[in-house]
């Protein structure tokens, strides 16, 4: 089947999809008109987070990334808040690790079972991970949990978890983290908002006590028109108590589209597509395939883009301060840098390869971030006070851009060792790249031509020649954004260096490259051993970047 | 790095058979090997991955768990400082160090083609002499600093003089009488009202003094000597405290009382990761407190382990059994005197013994001739569940796991148990206004016994109650309540209440929903109904185990049925039914048992993987080799009591010699001295929007403002987070601080930033480390783009000559 016919069938299977959905009745949430929400700021631990941003990050800790029900967080937040009783005995705390899932229930089971622990709802408890706080609170869950507590190794992290989200979906907590209200007078900067309740409870005749008592009412009526009056009311009245401290409507609009519309990270769906072609254009050169796949990537990088623009917009500083911000600013590094050498290279052999690899980086990060919301969570945090330091943009960026560069090297090396693996006449011990990475864009061989454009240049070549220029390039970036690090470590920690195990890891990075360099001298078959060590560099970077990261503790923990 | 070979009869620099027999020849083709390059890298790789990461256990090497740290083992014992501080690392990086060397020079022709490579391997050798330097003579620690001291003198009297931190208090004695000083609260931005300052914030420090003529509250404001002023008693209800001006007309009530405030001035730091142990010479006092006779003298411990348990015998400690069964071995690691002043003399001690993480603990053992009461029993219900409890007599802290319905004690005589016979239990105390009601009953069952428990009706009135559990001594703020959490219902409403023995304090709660404290501050209470919580006066408890006063004698005290107090014996293994659902059984009853205190070694699953060696213990032994003790860590070795500040510990073991003398120990941290004498003019937090509210994430930075004096003068500089200051080759970085705390019941809270704790290190070596790193890069530049430039440059010419010569 022609691709567009695959993409006008999935189309009217969508529509058909939607169109019966419409059908159906309107319930309480699909009636509540939130929007007036996305121009509400929440104060938030030293920051001023739209609702929409606030409320994920909220409802992040009592249901992980689930939806309960399908509703969108802002909702449940509220609904949890102002409709409490809604929720006894509603499966809405997330329970990560599928091992502490299956003890859970085997507690329950074993001692005093609530008739409502039925055998299908412990099974999509199982699945999904979702359960109620009702079930975690009987007898035999807590002694299970308070015993595992002690093994703070393996369980304390994921109990914590377990007693957060008991603990958060609380109506009272809820009601006392909105912390809506701005403070006013001359210091108004420095002092802590306010919740809805404590204005209430201080003043009966304000526009925000009146707006927040009709919106309980209604709420609690499920009465759907006057929700959607009284929060038009409250979203007004809150911003009319201080709108000189009061971020604009537009940043707010803007953090909420941000957070609404997923981060953009689905972007990585439209690299997918490009991927296919460019690898089309790979192993057919079907020309066509080529300018498609560069259209393709050209639009992922422009939502890639967006998506790191808008962070840095609606953050108020780089995106570089955690590791989503961390992984997917690298990403979008690894694009730009593809954009530069695709238009260096357009008229050679090398065409089209740096689109596929970078494109291929960009998928991989953005699809780890969905995958892995908590872990890559994109709430926006204040940074650690170690991180105001001009050395975060130099050393950070710097080294960053050096993993995505090693990522893209080992992409080319894995399809140089394909290239090797295609039977053909020859061995291909031949096809390396005579004067290194950037030597091969120039340096003319044997009849004047450089490598690069040569007829004689094989695609093996071309393939060593790209994992060369990715080499060399972060080669240098890496061991300078080492030097960097230590020069930012000097001043802030009082040493250059303390063999921190993410410091010895991205040394180890650079010993793997240094090898490369010079295996790559001696080896009889370089293209081989340049394409293993390459993958070999960017097994230990990954290394470094989540092994280290997550399983052994050190000073680098925040990316 | 890609580099042009000068001719050699050996391209890979392996011995060949014309140097066969000379032995330098090979070395020197050996240290000019590409391949021996390799090789050592791949070492240094494997080097620098097994001290850092270690090794994986498990193929799941994401588990936290998974990973073993080599340089951890028994028999190394290194942090990963010492590992890369260690031969065989030094050993690697010389080899390196010398094939970069003999590689460079033999090897690759010094010319502008090659002058990346010859930058890169200079640089990198470069990098590694300073290194050299670094390492060698890096000494890093860190210094606590005290936002003040305050210094106190009555007239005639001592001066004292301790550090400002809410709770140290100190007790003196003069011709007047005796004196009692407790510093009760400090506060960091204390808003001046007038003076030039007007509106500025200072440190305000309030002293409780209780002098031998009355008590008054002295205020000091640091920098501001002038505004001291004292509080003294009111007779204002909303106002207790009353300016002294105001209520006297003096600022100061006892004005030849000397307090003010000074610096925390320090001249050493404690250096990170090191062991020592203190000594000095105490003398007792009546009050069975000890008083120093000289000051602390510093013995280092060199080549204490860091991560293992060593003992001499298992019995040494508390281990922990089963899957949790910890390796120990033997330790005798000598300490030899280092300073003429030890009170020891010059003769060694031994560290027998250490533990990473222990805390004293005494255990009952039995068998022994120690009068001391236990019993065993279990709990079973007739839906099938059983609870297996361990209780002491003699315990003053409750071994019932709910002392409010269940505790053991001894008695010496047999009238002790005739009077509690006599006594009356728990009771409620019943109003209702409106039918001019007031009535007491007695509480003889509990719902969390019995969840069938019958509701109680309040005759003549809709109203009936029964009571869930109730909860004697609870101590909230020092003061004592007892409680008990009363059902309440009337008609088809049904709530909590929590029903006080002082009534103002009750309050009501929806039945099932959460209770918690800050629900205690938004209760709403149903006055229609009045109740009263009448403790019991004796017995303890609803169930009372009672032994004594012969030995073996065990009895019964239960007022769970109605009709009073009910006395039963008991027999081990006979069941006795406590009520309709609930049977208990003695398991065993002991009247002696041993009481042994040991280390309790904390299982390895169970230890916070931060903790470090905060938690480390010592057992060291006399050069007599009779006398031993056991020593728990202290991150500082503070003077004495008034020194310590917040969140460290003080608890000095004191050894008696065979001469008589009382010696005070402490295991500790090495010291070493500052060039320059440190002390703290200021703290300050800065904060995000919002304000600091006590959460790290609002805070922006933290600000020490440094006195330093020395030689070069005196220099006040702010230290804060990513800005250090550097003073006679010691740099001085922000490390820790003194964060506010929350009030809560067993503590009334401090508002922190009373001090703050500087990182202190010298830093040899770094422009020489700089210089090399800076040169390699420049050399990786030069030979990944430089030279194809020029190589591309030469071709052209040579391709053009070629033409010009075809042509």
């Amino acid at each position: 089947m022609r691709p567009w016919r695959l993409i006008i069938l999935c189309l009217v299977m969508v529509s058909t999809a939607w169109s019966q959905e419409v059908t159906e009745p309107m319930t309480f949430e699909a009636q509540v008109d939130l929007a007036p929400l996305n121009e509400v700021a929440v104060w938030q631990d030293g920051r001023i987070k739209s609702w929409e941003s606030f409320s994920r990050s909220m409802m992040q800790f009592v249901s992980g990334s689930r939806k309960i029900d399908g509703q969108s967080p802002a909702f449940t937040y509220l609904d949890l808040a102002l409709r409490p009783s809604a929720y006894i005995d509603r499966d809405i705390v997330f329970v990560k690790k599928k091992p502490m899932r299956a003890a859970i229930i085997q507690a329950i089971v074993e001692t005093d079972r609530p008739a409502e622990a039925t055998d299908e709802r412990l099974e999509e408890f199982m699945k999904t991970g979702l359960i109620s706080r009702e079930f975690i609170l009987t007898p035999g869950v807590v002694t299970l949990l308070g015993g595992m507590q002690g093994d703070v190794l393996r369980f304390a992290k994921p109990i914590e978890a377990i007693q957060t989200a008991v603990s958060v979906a609380q109506p009272e907590i809820l009601r006392r983290s909105m912390a809506m209200v701005p403070p006013v007078g001359s210091d108004a900067l420095e002092r802590p908002w306010q919740t809805l309740d404590n204005v209430s409870a201080i003043s009966t005749d304000e526009p925000v006590t009146a707006a927040w008592l009709k919106l309980q009412t209604a709420w609690a009526a499920e009465d759907a028109p006057a929700v959607n009056a009284a929060l038009a009311e409250l979203a007004s009245s809150v911003r009319a108590v201080n709108p000189t401290v009061y971020p604009s409507a537009e940043r707010l609009q803007w953090e909420s589209f941000y957070f609404q519309w997923g981060h953009l990270t689905w972007v990585w769906i439209i690299y997918l597509f490009s991927i296919a072609l460019l690898l089309m254009w790979m192993v057919y050169r079907w020309r066509g395939a080529l300018w498609m796949g560069f259209m393709l990537f050209g639009l992922g990088f422009i939502g890639q883009t967006a998506a790191v623009m808008l962070r840095w917009y609606v953050a108020d500083r780089w995106p570089n301060t955690n590791m989503f911000e961390a992984i997917t600013t690298s990403a979008w590094f690894a694009a730009c840098f593809a954009i530069i050498m695709e238009l260096i290279v357009r008229r050679t052999r090398m065409a089209g390869i740096f689109a596929l690899i970078s494109a291929g980086c960009s998928m991989v990060a953005m699809m780890a971030t969905r995958l892995y919301p908590l872990a890559l969570s994109a709430g926006i945090s204040n940074k650690m006070p170690v991180l105001h330091d001009i050395w975060l943009y130099i050393h950070t960026n710097v080294i960053i851009f050096s993993y995505a560069l090693i990522f893209l090297a080992s992409l080319s090396a894995i399809f140089y060792l394909i290239w090797r693996l295609v039977p053909r006449g020859g061995t291909g011990v031949d096809a390396w790249a005579r004067a290194g990475g950037a030597g091969f864009l120039i340096v003319p061989r044997a009849g004047g031509q450089a490598g690069i454009t040569s007829a004689r240049t094989s695609f093996g070549h071309v393939l060593d020649g790209t994992t060369m220029i990715l080499v060399e390039l972060s080669f240098i970036l890496l061991w300078a954004g080492l030097v960097m690090g230590a020069i930012w470590a000097d001043h802030s920690w009082g040493r250059p260096w303390g063999w921190d195990p993410k410091e010895v890891f991205a040394l180890n990075t650079f010993i793997i490259y240094a090898m490369l360099i010079h295996v790559r001298m001696k080896a009889k078959d370089k293209g081989f051993w340049t394409a293993i060590l390459a993958v070999i560099g960017c097994a230990v970077m990954l290394f470094n970047w989540i092994i280290i990261n997550f399983s052994i503790s050190g000073l680098h923990s925040y990316a | 790095m890609t580099s042009e070979a000068r001719t050699n009869p050996s391209s890979d620099g392996s011995s060949t058979r014309t140097n066969q027999g000379n032995p330098l020849r090979w070395l020197f083709d050996l240290f000019s090997s590409v391949r021996f390059g390799i090789v050592l890298l791949f070492l240094l790789f494997v080097y620098s991955g097994i001290g850092s990461a270690g090794l994986p256990l498990t193929y799941a090497i994401w588990e936290p768990g998974a990973w073993t740290a080599v340089r951890a083992w028994r028999g190394l014992e290194m942090t990963e400082y010492e590992w890369f501080n260690w031969w065989p690392f030094f050993v690697l990086v010389a080899l390196t160090c010398l094939t970069l060397i003999v590689t460079t020079l033999r090897r690759i022709r010094f010319s502008v083609i090659n002058l990346g490579v010859w930058m890169v391997h200079t640089g990198l050798i470069t990098l590694a002499v300073g290194c050299v330097i670094y390492f060698a003579t890096k000494i890093e620690g860190d210094v606590p600093i005290a936002r003040t001291r305050i210094v106190i003198q009555p007239a005639g009297g001592p001066q004292a003089s301790l550090r400002v931190m809410p709770g140290h208090q100190v007790e003196m004695t003069t011709s007047q009488g005796p004196w009692r000083f407790q510093i009760i609260d400090t506060d960091p931005n204390w808003e001046l009202l007038s003076g030039d300052d007007k509106g500025q914030t200072a440190y305000a420090v309030k002293v409780m003094v209780e002098s031998p003529s009355g008590m008054f509250i002295r205020q000091l404001l640091a920098g501001y000597p002038e505004f001291t002023e004292d509080m003294v008693q009111s007779n204002n209800p909303n106002q207790p405290w009353a300016r002294a001006v105001k209520e006297t007309g003096q600022y100061l009530v006892d004005d030849t009382l000397m307090m003010e405030l000074a610096p925390d001035t320090q001249s050493r730091f404690w250096v990170m990761d090191s062991a020592a142990l203190y000594f000095r010479e105490v003398r007792a006092t009546v009050d069975g407190s000890y008083v120093p006779l000289t000051l602390w003298v510093e013995r280092p411990i060199e080549g204490l382990p860091r991560y293992n348990e060593y003992i001499e015998l298992a019995t040494d400690a508390w281990l922990p059994t089963g899957d949790d069964a910890v390796k120990t071995g033997p330790l005798v690691l000598p300490v030899p005197a280092a300073s003429p002043d030890d009170p020891l003399g010059d003769e060694p001690l031994y560290v027998t013994a250490y533990l990473p993480y222990a805390g004293m603990e005494s255990r009952d053992t039995p068998g022994g001739d120690h009068h001391n009461p236990v019993v065993n029993l279990t709990l079973d219900t007739t839906e099938g569940r059983q609870v297996a409890h361990r209780m002491f007599a003699l315990d003053k802290n409750p071994t019932s796991p709910d002392p409010s319905l269940m505790r053991f004690v001894w008695i010496d005589h047999e009238d002790e148990i005739e009077s509690m016979a006599e006594a009356r239990g728990p009771r409620l105390r019943i109003g209702v206004p409106s039918e001019d009601l007031l009535i007491e009953e007695d509480i003889a069952g509990f719902t969390e016994l019995d969840p069938n428990a019958p509701w109680i009706p309040v005759e003549g009135t809709d109203y009936a109650w029964r009571v869930q559990r109730i909860d004697n001594d609870i101590q909230i703020r020092g003061r004592s309540l007892n409680m008990a959490r009363v059902e309440m219902r009337n008609g088809n409403q049904t709530w909590l209440r929590w029903v006080f023995d002082t009534p103002s304090l009750n309050g009501d709660f929806p039945l099932d929903g959460p209770i918690d404290a800050h629900l205690a501050q938004d209760r709403q209470l149903d006055e229609s109904i009045t109740t009263t919580y009448l403790p019991a006066i004796r017995p303890l408890a609803p169930v009372t185990l009672v032994a004594g006063p012969e030995e073996d004698r065990l009895r019964l005290v239960s007022t769970l049925m109605p009709g009073g107090p009910e006395i039963s014996e008991l027999t081990v293994n006979t069941p006795h039914s406590l009520g309709p659902d609930v049977t208990m059984n003695i398991t065993s009853y002991d009247a002696k048992m041993g009481v042994e205190i040991r280390p309790r070694v904390v299982a390895r699953r169970a230890r916070q993987p931060r903790a470090g060696g905060q938690l480390s213990m010592v057992k060291i032994r006399l050069p007599d080799a009779k006398r031993q003790a056991w020593l728990t860590y202290h991150h500082y070795p503070f003077e004495h009591e008034q020194d310590v500040l917040r969140r460290f510990s003080y608890q000095p073991s004191v050894m008696t010699m065979p001469d008589g003398r009382l010696i005070e120990v402490m295991y500790s941290r090495q010291s070493a001295p500052l060039p320059s004498e440190v002390s703290l003019e200021g703290f300050d937090v800065r904060s995000h929007v919002g304000g600091f509210t006590g959460e790290v994430s609002s805070v922006l930075n933290w600000i020490s403002n440094v006195r330093f004096e020395d030689d070069g003068g005196e220099v006040l500089a702010p230290v804060s987070v990513n800005d250090p200051k550097q003073r006679e080759g010691y740099w001085y970085f922000q490390a820790q601080w003194d964060p506010p705390e929350q009030a809560t019941a067993s503590s009334s809270g401090t508002n922190g930033l009373n001090y703050t704790i500087l990182g202190v290190g010298n830093r040899n070596g770094v422009w020489t480390m700089l210089a090399g790193s800076v040169l390699s890069v420049i050399g990786m530049i030069y030979a990944f783009y430089v030279k194809p430039m020029i190589r591309r440059r030469r071709a052209m010419d040579v391709y053009k000559g070629l033409q010009e010569t075809t042509a």
